[in-house]
């Protein structure tokens, strides 16, 4: 399962606007990233593989960055020597090693003389592994662009998921309105070649790279469909990610589930929500189980929809106050349904944050299991070559204070438990436990079903009250 | 067994260690191939592990003339300096870096910009609420010190950068592991001269060194050190202990001892002790048995002087005892070599790029008048060692007796950075005479005794694993003397015929001794 990507390419227009921020010469802020952080350590991240394997379309994706904060000041990471008196030694000894490596190092068994960025990238994790912190680390250049595209919530590709079947590279997700499904390319299609090159022996992750390119660019595939082979030609163009589905459950009920809070989260709520109220929804859900976090930003001002004005979350840094981030009057909240937030094992900082306000707020019921509790913000840091550091700067408290770190969330209404991620990857195994994790899910939203009627029931005089 | 001596080394300018030293400060009349050599180490570090302290390192280098580093170091003398050049070089476009700053590749500047970035970034931005290492009492004083923790956070960088050489004997020395050293090297410190041992969280002293200050301090083994200086060594290790005893001869220490259930307080100058690198003795009646333990500044002295002593007491053939040594200083090893074997090169050394160079004996007499040899190795016979059994072996001058030697044939430079740090960087492989590349492979012993031992499993082995160890240390010397009493004639060769028992117990064919012997006494 490691194996699949999403075939995607690269836009570079508003790549430049989600990455270099105008404002910031240093970049912008990140969360989340718990699953990620603890795949390093080994832990439920490996819960991971096993769940994306489910079928379910919109598998929860790794990384995350954050914005800026609208009213953060502009803080730059400056190399500039006369903050600091001599900085020169500290660069004496890296330049120096970084030389005699290059001058004299020798590995018999190495043919090449080692590269000095691939050195330098070297000594970048370990300065940073040396901090002890599972969420700061290091991001080489394609890992960074492939953080910025799930920020921005698209990517400029043909809109296919890959995966390698033993030798046999296959097309496991055709993703709607996207040029492969336009073009007619089909679920279990095998990739033969891209642009005449034989795609045999290659990842899934190396052939998504091929597929990346810019919007408008074209993409020459042979697909073997049963005992044909056919050729396709395909324009590339900005495909979302799956990270928001929403649907009306029995009639009066706004499902809403999100999965990465992207750039787009806060607009896909919207516009869901507009749907609902001409569809005479009464109650909302609002799925975060399985969300890994996102951009600060977006935490913010999806919050900003569930609670009254106010705090949404206080940020504090190494040597500074706690700032309260205010909901976004532009994006207020302009509804008074009842709400339920479901959340689950995986459900970590960004949607910490949304839900600790939404708890604190009393502004909507909390059923699920324990939350992730990554209570640390990053900030993402660009190099000057593309590459880019990971770094958490903040601590964050949720509006009643609470620090929820390595402590997570406790619902309102505990439904549910963690899944127990299988040993062996045998299909029996991982079979297995899709099924006891689509049990809970079930379990949860009926509950979530459960809890939202008797609100809805009980609350019609309070909303009429609150008008 | 001997880790944790006290004492610290004499006293060494700082310039040495801190800088390279220009070319024209070394001997003019070293060849030029061997001027390179002298500033070699030569470690087999994977064995630090092995033997459980950290003195157990290669050599010093005292300075190597590489193109570029004058420029380099001229550059980074003044801050603001190298900033600007470095900004200007980036203006000047590809190419500048390399006359302004003396760098191999322009891709440098860019690099050096990352780095310095994300040292930076970390310094003014980094929280952590959790308490790790950096956030003891030491830590938060290196966090709280932007300086300090650049230096902080760049150590561990450079180790980044060592670790993904994928190369076991490149490694990063802090100062404190660039002084020991330096004192490995030197092959003496000042200090009190006492070993000490940890024993459940304790520091006892295991054993005073006779005629050290320690000694007549009548420091006794098995008294606990509870203090020093009046700093608890609760939760200190017995090398934290040592890096506190050491300091300046003339100096003086306090030791708050316990023994016999008193405490009291002992107080101790501290005089330059000898590193007991080396023993020997007569075994015998007339075989001069040599015992070095490491490749020090003092070894070829050692040798000499016991050398000598042997001449007098009319000692007949020597045995030379390298079991366990993990190597060390180069020219050591080529000054020991010029004792053994006739002239000639002792080694080849090749660079990534180069050439084999031999690096040939030092005119020492003794090279031309050798007494019957037998070499003792084990699997712990290392790098210098090597080259040592390699010479001798190759130039059928004298006889290697036990088990396959480690097998590390490359050559470590060690590199001086500016704050007293270092670098140990593989720059070269070796070839022994014959042209073999013994990396990874080792040196067959000509008699082979004894097999390798793993190490004890648990507490309840070591016991047996010492026994067994004791045993087949003596067979191996049983095996040599019997071998050189048959080359000198003498009878007692008959009746003690070790070298047959020797071989059967490895289950190895049994070689005829005397065919291994012919080319030796061909050469003499």
């Amino acid at each position: 399962m490691r194996d699949r990507a999403t075939a995607m390419g690269f836009m570079k227009s508003r790549h430049s606007q989600a990455c270099s921020h105008p404002v910031s010469g240093r970049v912008l802020l990140i969360l989340a990233m718990a699953i990620v952080g603890v795949a390093a350590m080994g832990g439920p991240a490996a819960a991971k593989p096993g769940h994306q394997a489910r079928s379910r379309a919109s598998a929860p994706r790794k990384v995350s960055v954050a914005q800026l904060y609208a009213n953060k000041p502009v803080r730059l990471a400056t190399a500039d020597p006369a903050q600091e008196a001599s900085p020169m030694p500290t660069l004496e000894g890296y330049w120096k090693t970084l030389d005699q490596i290059r001058g004299s190092f020798f590995n018999p068994d190495l043919k090449t003389t080692p590269d000095p960025t691939d050195l330098t990238y070297a000594a970048i994790r370990g300065v940073l592994s040396s901090l002890d912190d599972p969420y700061t680390r290091f991001l080489a250049p394609a890992q960074y662009a492939e953080m910025q595209r799930e920020n921005r919530g698209s990517f400029p590709g043909i809109g296919v998921e890959l995966s390698t079947v033993g030798t046999t590279l296959s097309i496991v997700k055709v993703l709607p309105n996207s040029p492969a499904s336009a073009a007619g390319i089909m679920k279990n299609d095998e990739l033969l070649q891209v642009n005449g090159a034989s795609m045999t022996g290659k990842t899934a992750e190396e052939v998504g790279e091929l597929l990346k390119g810019e919007e408008g660019t074209t993409v020459a595939l042979m697909i073997r469909r049963g005992a044909k082979e056919l050729p396709f030609n395909l324009t590339r163009k900005e495909i979302d990610y799956p990270h928001f589905e929403s649907r009306v459950i029995g009639g009066d009920i706004g499902y809403m589930h999100l999965l990465m809070f992207d750039e787009q989260a806060a607009d896909n709520i919207s516009r869901a929500m507009d749907g609902f109220s001409k569809q005479g929804v009464r109650g909302l859900i609002l799925d975060l189980r399985d969300n890994p976090g996102g951009l600060v930003t977006a935490a913010v001002d999806v919050a900003s929809k569930f609670i009254p004005p106010g705090t949404v979350v206080y940020v504090q840094e190494r040597a500074g106050r706690r700032n309260g981030l205010p909901t976004d009057q532009d994006t207020a909240v302009t509804h008074h349904l009842p709400l339920v937030v479901l959340v689950n094992h995986f459900s970590a900082s960004a949607s910490e944050i949304v839900t600790g306000a939404i708890q604190d707020t009393h502004s909507g019921t909390i059923v699920g299991i324990r939350t992730w509790g990554k209570g640390l913000v990053q900030e993402i840091m660009p190099l000057n070559d593309n590459s880019a550091i990971a770094l958490t700067t903040a601590h964050y408290y949720t509006p009643s204070g609470a620090d929820i770190n390595l402590k997570g969330i406790m619902p309102d209404v505990v439904v549910g438990h963690i899944v127990q991620e299988p040993d062996d990857q045998s299909d029996a195994a991982q079979a297995a436990y899709n099924r006891e994790r689509d049990q809970v899910d079930a379990q949860q939203l009926q509950e979530a079903i459960t809890i939202l009627k008797q609100k809805m029931t009980a609350s019609g005089p309070r909303v009429a009250l609150r008008k | 067994m001997e880790n944790n001596r006290m004492g610290s080394p004499p006293e060494k300018p700082s310039s040495e260690a801190s800088e390279p030293k220009p070319a024209s400060t070394q001997p003019a009349s070293a060849p030029s191939a061997l001027r390179r050599v002298k500033n070699v180490a030569l470690t087999a570090g994977v064995l630090l592990f092995l033997v459980g302290a950290g003195y157990r390192t290669g050599a010093v280098l005292q300075g190597r003339s590489l193109a570029g580093h004058g420029a380099t170091r001229a550059i980074v003398t003044g801050a603001s300096r190298i900033r600007g050049n470095f900004q200007r070089m980036i203006a000047l476009g590809p190419g500048a870096g390399d006359a302004r700053l003396g760098m191999r590749d322009k891709a440098f500047p860019q690099t050096l910009d990352s780095y310095w970035v994300a040292l930076n970034t970390i310094v003014q931005h980094f929280y952590n609420p959790t308490p790790i290492t950096l956030f003891t009492d030491t830590g938060r004083a290196i966090f709280s010190n932007p300086q300090r923790m650049r230096t902080y956070l760049t150590y561990q960088g450079i180790r980044g950068i060592m670790s993904s050489l994928n190369d076991p004997y490149s490694r990063f020395l802090d100062p404190e592991a660039y002084k020991e050293m330096q004192q490995d090297n030197a092959g003496a410190f000042g200090g009190i001269g006492a070993q000490l041992e940890d024993e459940n969280g304790k520091i006892i002293i295991a054993k005073p060194l006779p005629d050290t200050p320690a000694a007549d301090a009548h420091l006794l083994p098995m008294d606990q050190i509870i203090a020093i200086n009046g700093k608890s060594t609760h939760e200190m290790t017995s090398e934290m202990a040592v890096r506190l005893i050491r300091g300046k001869p003339g100096t003086p220490v306090t030791l708050t001892i316990l023994r016999a259930g008193k405490q009291f307080p002992v107080r101790i100058v501290r005089a330059i002790i000898n590193a007991q690198n080396f023993d020997s003795k007569i075994i015998d009646g007339d075989i001069g048995y040599m015992r070095l333990m490491l490749f020090d500044e003092q070894a070829a002295d050692n040798v000499e002087k016991a050398l000598e002593g042997f001449g007098k007491k009319n000692v007949k053939g020597l045995v030379l005892d390298l079991r366990d040594n993990p190597g060390g200083l180069l020219n050591t090893a080529v000054d020991l070599a010029s004792k053994f074997i006739p002239p000639g090169p002792v080694v080849y050394v090749q660079e990534r790029a180069g050439q084999r160079v031999a690096i040939p004996t030092n005119n020492d007499p003794r090279g031309r008048h050798r007494l019957p040899l037998a070499v003792l190795v084990n699997h712990y016979s290392a790098s210098a060692s090597e080259i040592l059994a390699g010479a001798i072996k190759d130039t059928h001058s004298g006889t290697i007796i036990g088990t396959t030697t480690w097998g590390k044939g490359l050559v470590q430079e060690v590199i001086p950075l500016n704050d007293n740090s270092a670098i140990a960087l593989t720059i070269e492989r070796y070839y022994t005479p014959s042209g073999a590349d013994i990396n990874k492979k080792g040196i067959t012993p000509d008699i082979v005794v004894g097999r390798q031992m793993a190490e004890p499993q648990s507490q309840a082995d070591v016991a047996k694993w010492l026994n067994e160890r004791n045993a087949m240390d003596k067979t191996q010397l049983d095996t040599a003397v019997a071998l050189i009493h048959r080359e000198i004639g003498d009878s007692k060769a008959v009746a003690n015929s070790g070298v047959g028992s020797g071989a059967q117990a490895t289950g190895r064919p049994r070689i005829p001794p005397a065919s291994l012997h012919a080319p030796a006494g061909q050469k003499r």
